[in-house]
């Protein structure tokens, strides 16, 4: 086992695999919305479709991050880490503490449901609005685990294994859908949203700093420390901004 | 023409999920080459200081969206 196993390249499957259950989760209650009521035909297809050019921009940006200076590539893809991770933190630790409604795919997937039910025209023309709606909503959902598998992936030449564990995480939520046939309802999204949140900003951290030159202590061993911290923080802030908003609204 | 513009929505709410925070991250980086630059700080320092202050960003964030939600 390389040396950086438990320290780099675990957190890093990890947090691909978590996120891509978040947003497949997501994009999969639309997709068995079209499926419901239109047919599996236009679902299938939406999907396969946006799959193929969602596997297509890894192919493509992830070899070619590889031409950029290694700094400079640290620096940009911990920026956008720290962007990408501190927002869904945020996000997780406003929703824990009752500020912000939680996401429910129960409410998403009956939205979906009735809107294509409304849609009106020929049976032709419902098929491929059907296969739009599908389509777009793994695109869309995609475009994270893209993002996150190329950023975590490209830091340390670990693009192969950050596919792995979105991949992964596809097989599995298709397939217990596939199995269940109903919207993923009792998927923890905002636990793993907050854990994702918290390994992201850490790589974040860890990356801008190597790539300003931080010459950081234990060299990998640190993002295990500055994990903990957000870790701790964003918990703390669950507990305080929960006592306030309670406060607030009574 | 609705899908490319929805995916260009999609990727700028990817990082701008609240425009305050997401310019003082970008602040706090580019404070913290600065410091680097110029040698006012050590390596070690310039990294502890940016983990602090992204996480005193999180929580300015948080607090200051649990008081507007509060008080609408």
């Amino acid at each position: 086992m390389p040396p950086e196993f438990w320290t780099v390249i675990f957190p890093a499957v990890t947090a691909t695999f978590l996120a891509s259950i978040v947003e497949v989760v997501e994009a999969f209650t639309i997709v068995l919305a079209v499926g419901t009521t239109r047919g599996w035909r236009p679902a299938i297809a939406g999907t396969v479709a946006a799959l193929g050019i969602l596997a297509l921009i890894v192919i493509i940006l992830g070899p070619a991050l590889q031409f950029i200076p290694i700094n400079a590539l640290q620096l940009f893809v911990g920026v956008l880490l720290l962007l990408f991770g501190m927002g869904w933190l945020r996000k997780a630790v406003l929703r824990s503490a009752g500020v912000l409604p939680m996401h429910d795919e129960i409410e998403a997937f009956a939205e979906e449901s009735a809107e294509l039910q409304s849609q009106t025209g020929a049976p032709k023309a419902l098929q491929w609005i059907a296969g739009i709606a599908a389509f777009k909503a793994v695109l869309l959902e995609g475009l994270e685990v893209v993002f996150i598998v190329i950023a975590v992936g490209s830091g340390k030449g670990l693009l192969w294994e950050a596919s792995l564990g979105a991949l992964a995480a596809c097989v599995l939520v298709l397939g217990v859908g596939a199995f269940i046939h109903k919207p993923l309802a009792q998927v923890p999204e905002n636990t793993l949203k907050f854990g994702v949140g918290v390994m992201l900003s850490a790589f974040g951290v860890f990356w801008a700093g190597e790539g300003l030159g931080v010459d950081w202590p234990g060299a990998d061993l640190i993002l295990i420390v500055l994990a903990a911290a957000f870790l701790l923080v964003g918990i703390g802030l669950v507990r305080i901004a929960r006592t306030r908003f309670e406060r607030s609204t009574i | 023409m609705t899908i490319i513009s929805d995916v260009f929505k999609e990727l700028f709410k990817m990082f701008v999920a609240d425009l305050r925070q997401t310019l003082a991250i970008l602040g706090c980086v580019s404070f913290i080459a600065i410091l680097l630059q110029k040698a006012l700080v050590s390596p070690l320092a310039g990294g502890l200081l940016l983990a602090l202050f992204c996480l005193v960003i999180l929580a300015e964030s948080v607090m200051r969206e649990t008081r507007v939600r509060g008080q609408s």
